[in-house]
């Protein structure tokens, strides 16, 4: 599991606190052997320039035990790296020294990005989730620390796949940090420990809510054709494809899923699901050809028999909900007041909060209520100070708890976690080898349409395999 | 509200235990103005001659305490009715009297049906339930107890309507019962009394599960033309019209949410619901024109915070779940384990199990059927004169079950007074039906009618004309 012996075996001593660390004399044992002092300069590869990601390397270039530098950028869009590298340029608090030279364009390019660090740097990966075994298992060839945005998986095959490659990192010492920020919200970490201290007894039921009109690439019409590719453009609307990002339900509601399971401290051993595209169609008739569903009811079961619900609409003038809830046996918590992770967090005696019920509202000091910062400064904290730091096994869980409340409701039919740990059907399997020119995985129909979820009809598979 | 001053002026004394009772002599005061004795045979019309009328009807003649004997028949299709007479002809243990001059078709069937009754027989009212209020007008006039089957409304206008009406029913002392035959089930009447008494403390989370394939007339392609009639094809395929039915929510939901609601001992104030059609052709790629959806998840709220889930599914090849239960701060009860009535078992945690049930129904043989029961218990407050009405209950049970319909329909929260208040009325002649009527939901020139549109028609449930 230990992949060590395959770092480049450059001589390269790296200061630490209090000692000297030499990486290829230490590979192949499970021992810290590169990180950075409390002062050097951590240098940051953002790969995958979209929003997300432009803010996660702005989170990373403010930390507060920096200074960390932005040196490369990768994406297979020119205009995002541009248009990210100009918005990052713009910020007086960012730390950028990004050259023409060191942006890189294609599928490949986050090799290119991550041979301009050293071992020690860090690693940002915000590409959509298809990619992410690819470019953890190239960073951890690299000696480098991580951070990667949720989701991390779709599937079973790359969750079991990056359920090894967290292994490879930790042996290896490496950080590994994932974009659920909601366990670096203060507010729920607090929370957190008041139920795991029993303040509203037995939990019983956990309710999670996003429901709003269509966020992010859920709903496509039909690739137009020409340029980009049909690979690019699924790239481009990676919300409307399962390959690329889980699909709305993954990106969506991953957060509300996770923190709810944080307060269980448990994940759910199965789930069954109600859900359905009511409207195929856009406004005008064009008809939509995603893979999303537009209303989930998602039913997970504890092993101890309690029950979370996770309702996920996407439609415009519907009663929009975004919040998330625990009851117990003693009282009930408002998790997130609005919101992945809203404050204030609370707790209330009885089944209905109310502010003349409240027996704990959460109090945040200011400059640890962004858990966008936390999460970097906690990453950072690890580096510097060499504590174990690896997200990515309670992100694959996350992600596998997800994936199973989607794979429920797209087939009907009740799936557990092993079900969709276990499951074989990979989506893009060959995600390591794209080129510009490569075909999508999900190929369209002659009429432009692509396979979708049948509930009840198509069922051992997510949607007709080829 | 008392509408004794309409009854006809027959002069008709009826034998009741112990005194005698004047029908006319009594008009206009809410006392007692008819009830049968002990043994007199209290004689049925059947109005809605489907299965569930066909069952009911059978139910009526088995009860225990006395002579119960249908007369007369009524439906608006001659097949539905004669193939109900023939069924329960050759029920061995059938009572029936209904020569062919008391068979009676047309949507009017139901006066004359009614008027082969004395006051004190029993009315069964067995159709879609846009015709209850209608029905239920003409039997209160006639002086004439009733057995109804759910639901009993589907909209504002009428249940507000059925509530008058079932205080008129009780000023005159009519015994009214509802086909929510849950509330008759020994099993969970035992169930209910230990909830109450806080057997597992504060209830907290209360489901219920009715996921199957398609059933009965839920899902419907265009109407063929020619006869029957547009109107009586709706009739005859009422789950698919929300007019008729309350659609396939209200009519194949509302026993769970009965049965939950009674087991909180409490309605719940509000609904917000996900839903949606996933399939709207046939898997030969016809369109379906029904109201309906094909999965529906509606989170009741109860004034406590306490939360209610109904999930419904019709899709085949899906999960099927058909059950029911009760999560408390204690424990957790199994309501039904499969179907509508129990056993029931109260259990420690949240996992029922065997090896954790506390306490399990147990029901004499003779009461295991909650369909006989419901007779039973009707007939019984017949013949004893115990205050015995079901409507208000039925409504509200009728009311909350539209709510949870109508939040999944629209995308929008619906109280339990938006329900009740909301001015729409989807069949509002259905009194003045003939076999020639449009019916009330139009169809456009392909063929289609108004469907719900969460999101894009929120104040109405469909586009209304």
């Amino acid at each position: 599991m230990n992949e060590a012996t395959s770092l480049p075996s450059r001589r390269e001593f790296i200061k630490t606190t209090g000692r000297v660390a030499a990486a290829s004399a230490l590979a192949g044992l499970a021992v810290p052997y590169v990180h950075a002092a409390g002062n050097e300069t951590l240098q940051v590869a953002l790969i995958g320039c979209g929003g997300r990601g432009t803010g996660a390397a702005l989170d990373a270039m403010t930390v507060k035990n920096g200074p960390v530098k932005l040196v490369a950028m990768a994406d297979v869009f020119p205009d995002r790296l541009n248009g990210s590298y100009d918005a990052l340029s713009k910020e007086p608090r960012a730390n950028v020294d990004v050259p023409q030279e060191r942006k890189f364009i294609g599928f490949d390019a986050y090799q290119h990005a991550m041979d301009c660090l050293k071992p020690g740097d860090i690693a940002i990966l915000t590409t959509p989730l298809a990619f992410r075994w690819v470019h953890f298992t190239y960073a951890i060839q690299k000696g480098l620390h991580v951070f990667m945005e949720k989701p991390i998986t779709a599937d079973g095959p790359t969750s079991r796949r990056m359920l090894k490659l967290a292994e490879q990192a930790a042996a290896k010492n490496l950080k590994a940090a994932v974009g659920l920020m909601s366990r670096h919200s203060r507010a729920l970490q607090e929370l957190a420990q008041r139920l795991h201290d029993g303040q509203i007894g037995d939990i019983i039921l956990l309710r999670g809510y996003r429901m709003h009109g269509p966020g992010g690439s859920c709903f496509s019409v039909k690739w137009p054709g020409g340029s980009p590719t049909e690979l690019l453009w699924q790239i481009a609307r990676f919300h409307s494809f399962i390959w690329a990002s889980g699909g709305l339900y993954n990106d969506f509601y991953i957060h509300h899923v996770d923190h709810l399971c944080m307060m269980k401290n448990a994940w759910p051993v199965k789930a069954q699901a109600l859900g359905g595209r009511h409207y195929r169609k856009t406004r005008d008739g064009n008809l939509h050809v995603d893979q999303n569903f537009d209303s989930y009811s998602v039913e997970y079961t504890f092993a101890d028999g309690t029950k979370m619900y996770m309702d996920g609409r996407c439609i415009v003038g519907c009663n929009d909900i975004y919040s998330s809830y625990a009851h117990g046996s003693k009282g009930t918590a408002i998790v997130s007041a609005s919101g992945d992770c809203g404050l204030p967090s609370s707790i209330h005696s009885g089944l209905s909060p109310r502010r003349n019920n409240a027996i704990w509202t959460s109090k945040v000091s200011p400059e640890e209520s962004n858990p966008y910062a936390n999460e970097w400064n906690d990453l950072v904290d690890a580096i510097r100070n060499d504590k174990p730091y690896d997200e990515v096994t309670r992100g694959v869980q996350a992600s596998v708890v997800s994936s199973m409340g989607r794979m429920a409701a797209h087939t009907g039919q009740e799936i557990s976690y092993e079900d969709m740990l276990n499951h074989p059907d990979e989506y893009a399997p060959d995600a390591d080898k794209f080129t510009m020119d490569s075909p999508p995985p999900l190929r369209s129909a002659a009429d432009g349409t692509y396979p979708i979820p049948m509930p009840g009809i198509v069922i051992h598979s997510e949607y007709a395999m080829k | 509200m008392n509408e004794a001053t309409r009854l006809p002026p027959r002069g008709q004394f009826i034998k009741t235990r112990g005194r005698l009772a004047a029908a006319s002599a009594l008009a206009g005061l809410a006392l007692p103005s008819v009830h049968a004795a002990g043994n007199e045979t209290l004689q049925v019309a059947l109005i809605g001659c489907g299965g569930r009328g066909t069952g009911a009807a059978l139910d009526a003649m088995k009860v225990k305490s006395g002579p119960v004997k249908l007369v007369t028949m009524a439906d608006v299709f001659a097949d539905r009715l004669n193939g109900s007479y023939d069924a329960l002809s050759k029920e061995p243990r059938a009572n029936m009297d209904v020569p062919p001059e008391r068979r009676f078709i047309g949507f009017d069937a139901c006066q004359h049906a009614m008027d082969c009754l004395k006051p004190g027989d029993i009315a069964l009212f067995a159709t879609p339930p846009a015709f209850r209020w209608v029905h239920f007008t003409y039997a209160i006039r006639k002086g004439l107890h009733v057995f109804m089957e759910k639901p009993l409304t589907t909209d504002g206008p009428t249940s507000r309507r059925m509530l008058r009406l079932a205080d008129e029913a009780s000023a005159k002392n009519l015994k009214v019962g509802v086909g929510l035959m849950c509330r008759h089930s020994r099993a969970i009447q035992q169930l209910a009394q230990r909830l109450q008494d806080g057997q597992i403390g504060d209830i907290i989370l209360m489901r219920a599960y009715r996921m199957a394939g398609p059933l009965a007339a839920c899902f419907t392609e265009k109407w063929p033309g020619g006869s029957p009639s547009e109107l009586l094809w709706q009739i005859s395929r009422f789950h698919s019209f929300i007019w008729a039915s309350g659609g396939l929510f209200s009519d194949f939901y509302i026993h769970h949410i009965d049965r939950l609601c009674w087991m909180k001992n409490a309605w719940p104030v509000k609904a917000q619901a996900l839903g949606c059609r996933h399939y709207r052709t046939t898997p030969q790629g016809l369109p379906l024109v029904d109201q309906n959806f094909d999965s529906y998840a509606v989170e009741y709220t109860f004034a406590d915070g306490a939360k209610l889930y109904m999930d419904g599914r019709c899709v085949t090849g899906c999960n099927d779940i058909y059950f029911t239960c009760a999560h408390g701060s204690k424990g957790m009860a199994v309501v039904t384990a499969t179907g509508d009535d129990g056993p029931c078992s109260i259990h420690t945690g949240q996992n029922p199990r065997h090896d954790n049930a506390l306490w399990t129904s147990n029901v004499s043989p003779d009461e295991t059927n909650a369909y006989q029961n419901e007779w039973n218990d009707l007939v019984d407050a017949i013949r004893n004169d115990k205050p015995y009405n079901e409507v208000p209950r039925g409504v509200q049970a009728s009311v909350v079950s539209s709510m949870g319909r109508m939040a999944a329909h629209t995308g929008q929260e619906i109280s339990y007074e938006d329900m009740l208040n909301h001015p729409d009325e989807y069949a509002p002649d259905a009194d003045k039906f003939t076999m020639d009527s449009p019916p009330p939901l139009r169809s456009a020139a392909d063929g289609a009618y108004p469907i719900p549109m969460p999101g894009i028609i929120t104040h109405h449930e469909y586009a209304m004309p």
